[in-house]
């Protein structure tokens, strides 16, 4: 038996066992990792922030219209330029199918986890991009035409 | 850890240190949107725990509160320039993550994955984490973590978030857990109480 007993221990010093016990710091690969973000920033770019997205508390109704077991749907808009994406499982990674709008020929640069996976749009602005690592993962977009790159925010798979 | 003969060079660069590491978050913000590596690193080691711990107390296992937390430090970098109130830095990270957090719940719960890993991972026996402190005795280490595992996850969740290092204001607490501020210190109150009660009966079980 404890002496004295835990359980008339002061709240300080329950605080303290707790802290010894339960508490757990951050990982040092996830505090290594969040370091590393900064390299991510680009403020030159333009970002397009999420509009929708069908596992978004308030697509319910349509998700529970259209049942489940259905892609994920994200959307993503700048004033100019939206990009539309469907999310499915592939063999080992995450499959993106979308749709750039204005259409027009665009390189597609998609960072995820464990790399950059790329495509370009076809004459409609559509685009494929396989093997993209579940996770953080964010669309970089750049006009053949050129001006500002669009970047999505980031949005976890 | 105290070697003697290197405390004048530690001294110098503790200064520096405490000196990067006592700027203000509006200070390290501007610094980092500059692209100053060092002042972003302050600003994650002032914040990672705390992220952490709320992405864990929503029971996420060790890869989808890697997830969380990685995504919430970018979204940060994604609105550097954009945070109004530098101070609430804390409070604008935890309620990142905890949305960030929900989401993920959300979708497992969809599709019908559980996200049940252990909440609480086995740790290693605290004496040999820290030689200076021989308050917590192993097997005390057992029975308390046992005891908090029958707390009601609420409980749970207000703890793990309150023991983070550095403490976390009532703001941020109030902030992860989505509770008002004023009812924090009445729970966490009652949620020790829980605690001793259920160390009493477990005291009379295992005794």
């Amino acid at each position: 038996m404890a002496d004295p007993p835990l359980a008339d221990s002061t709240a300080e010093h329950l605080s303290a066992l707790l802290r010894r016990t339960v508490a757990e710091p951050s990982p040092e690969h996830v505090r290594e990792a969040a370091r590393s973000t900064l390299s991510w920033r680009d403020p030159d770019a333009e970002l397009a922030t999420l509009v929708a997205d069908s596992a978004d508390p308030d697509e319910q109704l349509e998700l529970a219209v259209r049942g489940g077991g259905q892609p994920r749907l994200l959307a993503f808009a700048t004033a100019d330029v939206s990009i539309d994406v469907e999310v499915t499982d592939g063999p080992t990674a995450a499959i993106l199918v979308g749709q750039l709008a204005p259409v027009g020929a665009a390189d597609i640069a998609v960072d995820h986890r464990n790399g950059v996976a790329e495509a370009t749009t076809d004459e409609l602005g559509r685009f494929r991009v396989d093997g993209v690592a579940r996770g953080p993962v964010r669309l970089r977009c750049t006009l053949r035409s050129g001006g500002t790159p669009v970047h999505t925010e980031w949005t976890l798979l | 850890m105290r070697q003697s003969g290197m405390g004048a060079t530690r001294v110098l660069v503790d200064a520096a240190e405490s000196a990067m590491t006592s700027l203000d978050n509006r200070s390290l913000l501007a610094a980092a949107a500059n692209g100053d590596q060092r002042s972003w690193e302050v600003l994650v080691d002032r914040y990672t725990n705390l992220v952490w711990a709320v992405a864990r107390s929503f029971r996420l296992g060790p890869t989808d509160a890697a997830d969380v937390s990685q995504a919430t430090w970018l979204r940060l970098v994604e609105h550097l320039t954009e945070i109004r109130e530098p101070e609430q830095l804390g409070s604008w990270l935890v309620t990142t993550a905890r949305r960030e957090a929900l989401a993920i719940l959300r979708r497992a719960a969809r599709a019908g994955t559980p996200t049940g890993e252990p909440w609480l991972l086995e740790r290693p026996d605290p004496d040999a984490e820290s030689p200076d402190d021989r308050a917590v005795r192993a097997d005390d280490a057992a029975t308390v973590r046992r005891a908090f595992l029958r707390l009601p996850v609420n409980c749970q969740r207000l703890l793990h978030v309150l023991l983070v290092e550095p403490a976390p204001t009532y703001a941020e607490v109030g902030a992860a857990l989505g509770m008002p501020v004023g009812s924090i210190g009445p729970t966490r109150a009652r949620c020790l109480s829980s605690l001793r009660r259920i160390l009493t009966a477990q005291g009379a079980h295992d005794g």
